[in-house]
């Protein structure tokens, strides 16, 4: 077990918001070179749990053990630096007034390791992210690329237990992310490093996680593989935010006939087994679409590849995606089947 | 409609710039004329005789003290900013980094700062005396340095909160501990707030009279103001060309900070302490 | 207590113990009958009765608020008129920020000697300039209200600069796309003054407000060397009068006079602070 969390909680007390609780209680087990991630809106308290498991935030209540060893819990608490953990920031905190050698050898400098052993030390990590030629440089003068890279080699110069990364790609532009995204993931596979990873975005999540758990307000909605979680969610909230487009998600009070219940959602029936009202959610790529029918095509967004088709019939409103070219245009009626859907309780 | 608004405000713009330069201007311009005079009556005989007599007294003859004041003005002035700042520096960072309520504090501070001096000018002169300090540079460092801690607090405070905090959360994470963290990340990073602050707490000290007058008695520790307050003529009259030479000659360090800082002590005052 | 506390150990144990301990030093001397010579013996609340009954006292209570009043609000004036131009551009402003800055940055004596120089009767230049224009000599520091009007243009000539930095601050923080939309809105140069720029840069008018009031109410250097608090008392004020009953060596009834002006400025800053605090959430 490389980092576990029991029962964490983290209350804030603030003059002008009153009690806010951050964290209600977190259960966590990260195995070992596991890459986890952490999804969730802002707010839903994902880099409270980042601070507490480095130890820049002490829980309320509760325990954190990494690599086994407890580092917070009743009457516990060890110091970031003494914890064994590394951490690369969104805005990659590069201390300015060093260069990028002096960056990098500062968590080494901090152990009180000797001036050689750091020069190597500096050097390896430097080759393994290819950035040797700018250990002289000052982070000002690099590009975003490049001071990524220089903080994710400040954090592995430690050989930490633990690498904590607080939503690293929000600074890139999108083809450097996607690059970047790549890199991180060959590089955590290829060192075996347990990485614990936090951001609000899904594809991120999808693309780069072991596991992945997902936040709301303090809670974990849902943990599990990113494929399971995309194809069970478990409640409206995981189900509305896993997957792009956003699954189309409806509330409906069922109508009875027969002795059954029934709703319907573009004209189309489906059985429930009670008669209170439920959610109905389908994604996007869920929908097929034909012509003919009573549905009509309010817009469609051509993206290249594929194309995401608004679809209007009354009250109900719902976007599809259909791979391929479209020959549908605006205005025209559609019918539609569904080849997945969901209920959901909440 | 355009024009006219543009005429408005160019005449607005001119004559204020008139008034602003020439009633800032007068007065020193005034004080030149005096101290580069033989008499002071240069307007009214009409005899202007420039001389460099008033600046070469002040300078070589030692009974009128004049080196002694701007010596011990500089040696109180330079000590008390530096005693200040290596007070200011870890409040800052405290206030900053590790209080939950810094405003609160900041405000006490600042009302502190408010305070007339006069209020303990008697007790601490009564201290001082006791320990046979008085006409030493001692009290004067020391009660500067207090005296100068709510405006290096402010300035620095608010230097030091304009870093981002991540940089010292990092650290913490790579190993260092609270006080390494002001010693090796923000210490060297707000060096540009420290000088803003050192430079301000130094024109303070340098023109504080009213301790100065309680804690000084002669030339060992008295400084530039009380010099030129007390400067008294030998027959009685006015020694208006001492008095004026040895102001101006007491402003070229101020001069000189303020024309090399300007722009620091600007964006420090301004950008810093009265943030919204 | 946390450790970390330690950071703040030192500064604060230097403003406990030289400036609240003589400052409640002063208000424990202020109960006693105490004199250099005499000895001491607790008689509160004699000094303070005292106090009511000692026309200088009331005088130099009355100059102290006359000159406050009158100079910060000259002073407000003058600095938003000179905070204005500086913050308009024109070639040689950082100059001219310097040059203005000047008077500030020099000592509060120098500038009474300037000032003192310029109003001298025999050979003073503002004599020189009536007494050409209108043939008339002004006794300036010689009767009772040209010298309080005086001291208090010099006190405008050494602290306009400072009004005017925190002016530029607030005239800095107003977004420039305001002026363009009210201009696109068809708003004239006054009408923007008066709805964009006053408003918005009320909560600093205030902070010096603050500032002055409370530096106005401890005036000293600048009487001690102007007009020595004369003529006949009348432009003493209440720290000049305290030092001079110190001078004299009555220590209790000094100590209440510092008192009283303690008690003065802490209730102005305390009223101006809570105000501006309301007003404008100002921090």
């Amino acid at each position: 077990m490389s980092a576990e969390l029991k029962g964490v909680k983290k209350v804030f007390s603030s003059i002008l918001r009153g009690r806010v609780e951050a964290l209600r209680g977190i259960d966590l087990k990260v195995e070992e070179g596991e890459f986890f991630v952490i999804l969730g809106p802002s707010g839903s308290g994902k880099s409270t749990l980042l601070n507490i498991l480095a130890g820049l935030e002490k829980p309320t209540s509760g325990e954190v053990y990494i690599k086994g060893r407890m580092v917070a819990g009743e009457g516990v608490f060890l110091n970031p630096g003494e914890r064994r953990v590394a951490m690369v920031f969104q805005n990659y905190a590069l201390y300015p007034h060093m260069t990028v050698r002096g960056n990098i050898a500062f968590p080494l400098r901090m152990e009180g390791m000797n001036k050689k052993e750091i020069e190597r030390r500096v050097r390896e990590v430097a080759l393994l992210l290819g950035i040797e030629h700018l250990l002289n440089s000052k982070p000002a003068e690099l590009s975003g690329g490049e001071k990524q890279r220089v903080a994710i080699a400040r954090a592995l110069v430690r050989e930490p237990d633990l690498l904590l990364m607080d939503e690293p790609l929000s600074n890139l532009d999108a083809r450097l992310r996607i690059k970047m995204k790549e890199e991180i993931r060959k590089l955590q596979r290829s060192l075996g490093l347990t990485t614990i990873y936090v951001t609000h975005d899904q594809t991120e999540a999808m693309t780069l996680a072991d596991r992945l758990a997902v936040m709301r307000e303090g809670s974990i909605e849902q943990m599990g593989e990113p494929m399971d979680i995309y194809r069970n969610p478990g409640n409206t909230f995981v189900a509305g935010f896993i997957g792009n487009p956003p699954m189309n998600i409806v509330k409906k009070k069922p109508a009875i006939e027969e002795g059954k219940y029934f709703i319907d959602f573009l004209g189309v029936r489906i059985e429930v087994d009670r008669g209170e009202a439920v959610y109905l959610g389908v994604r996007p790529e869920d929908i097929e679409v034909k012509r003919g029918g009573s549905i009509e095509v309010t817009m469609i967004e051509r993206l290249g590849g594929e194309a995401l088709i608004h679809l209007r019939k009354e009250n109900d409103k719902a976007i599809a995606k259909i791979y391929g070219d479209c020959d549908l245009s605006e205005g025209e009626r559609v019918e539609v089947m569904f080849k997945k859907y969901y209920l959901f309780d909440s | 409609m355009a024009l006219s608004e543009r005429l408005i405000k160019a005449l607005i713009m001119s004559s204020g710039l008139i008034f602003v330069i020439s009633f800032t201007l007068i007065p020193i311009v005034w004080m030149v004329a005096l101290s580069l005079s033989g008499n002071p009556d240069l307007l009214i005989k009409g005899d202007f005789r420039m001389t460099l007599k008033n600046y070469r007294d002040l300078l070589t003859s030692p009974e009128l003290h004049f080196t002694d004041y701007i010596r011990n003005s500089i040696i109180v002035a330079s000590a008390s900013a530096s005693l200040s700042l290596t007070l200011c520096v870890p409040l800052s960072y405290y206030l900053s980094r590790l209080h939950r309520n810094p405003t609160a504090v900041l405000f006490s501070v600042l009302v502190l700062s408010m305070l007339p001096p006069i209020s303990s000018a008697i007790p601490l002169y009564r201290f001082f005396a006791s320990l046979g300090l008085i006409n030493t540079y001692v009290p004067l460092i020391i009660t500067y340095s207090v005296w100068s801690i709510p405006l290096g607090t402010w300035l620095i405070y608010s230097y030091i909160n304009s870093l981002p905090r991540d940089l010292d959360r990092s650290a913490l994470v790579d190993g260092a501990s609270t006080i390494k963290v002001l010693l090796y990340i923000i210490l060297p990073l707000s060096k540009p707030g420290m000088l803003c602050a050192f430079v301000l707490m130094f024109i303070f000290s340098f023109n504080e009279f009213l301790f100065a007058l309680l804690f000084t008695i002669d030339h060992g520790s008295r400084t530039v103001p009380v010099g030129i307050a007390l400067f008294e003529g030998l027959h009685g009259e006015v020694p208006w060309g001492y008095i004026t030479a040895s102001s101006l000659i007491s402003v070229i360090p101020i001069l000189i900070t303020v024309v090399l800082f300007q722009r620091h002590i600007i964006s420090g005052l301004t950008g810093g302490g009265l943030k919204e | 207590m946390r450790k970390e506390a330690l950071f703040a150990l030192p500064s604060f144990a230097f403003i406990f113990l030289l400036l609240l301990i003589p400052l409640a030093g002063t208000f424990y001397l202020s109960f006693f009958r105490y004199t250099t010579f005499i000895g001491k013996d607790f008689n509160f609340p004699e000094n303070y009765i005292r106090l009511f009954e000692d026309p200088v006292f009331i005088k130099s209570l009355l100059f102290t608020l006359q000159f406050t009043i009158l100079s910060v609000s000259l002073e407000l004036v003058s600095g938003l008129l000179t905070g204005l131009i500086i913050h308009s551009s024109f070639p040689g402003r950082g100059i001219l920020r310097g040059l203005v800055l000047l008077p500030w940055a020099i000592p509060g004596v120098v500038s009474a000697r300037a000032w003192e120089s310029m109003f001298n009767y025999s050979y003073g230049l503002l004599n020189y300039l009536t007494d050409s224009i209108l043939g008339l000599r002004i006794n300036w520091l010689g009767n009772e209200l040209t010298a309080l009007l005086s001291v208090a243009v010099a006190d405008l000539w050494k602290t306009t600069p400072f009004v005017a930095l925190i002016i530029l601050a607030g005239l800095q923080s107003i977004p420039e796309d305001l002026y363009k939309q009210a201009k696109v809105d068809g708003a004239g140069i006054f009408r923007r003054f008066r709805e964009i720029t006053l408003p918005l840069i009320g909560p600093f008018i205030l902070v010096a407000i603050v500032f002055r009031t409370v530096d106005a109410l401890r005036v000293f250097d600048l009487v001690f060397v102007l007009t020595e608090g004369g003529p006949g008392g009348s432009t003493t004020p209440l720290s000049l009068y305290a030092y001079r009953i110190y001078l004299g060596g009555d220590l209790g009834y000094g100590s209440a006079v510092s008192v009283s002006l303690f008690l003065i400025s802490l209730t102005v800053s305390f009223l101006l602070l809570l105000i501006s605090r309301r007003r404008h959430g100002f921090e």
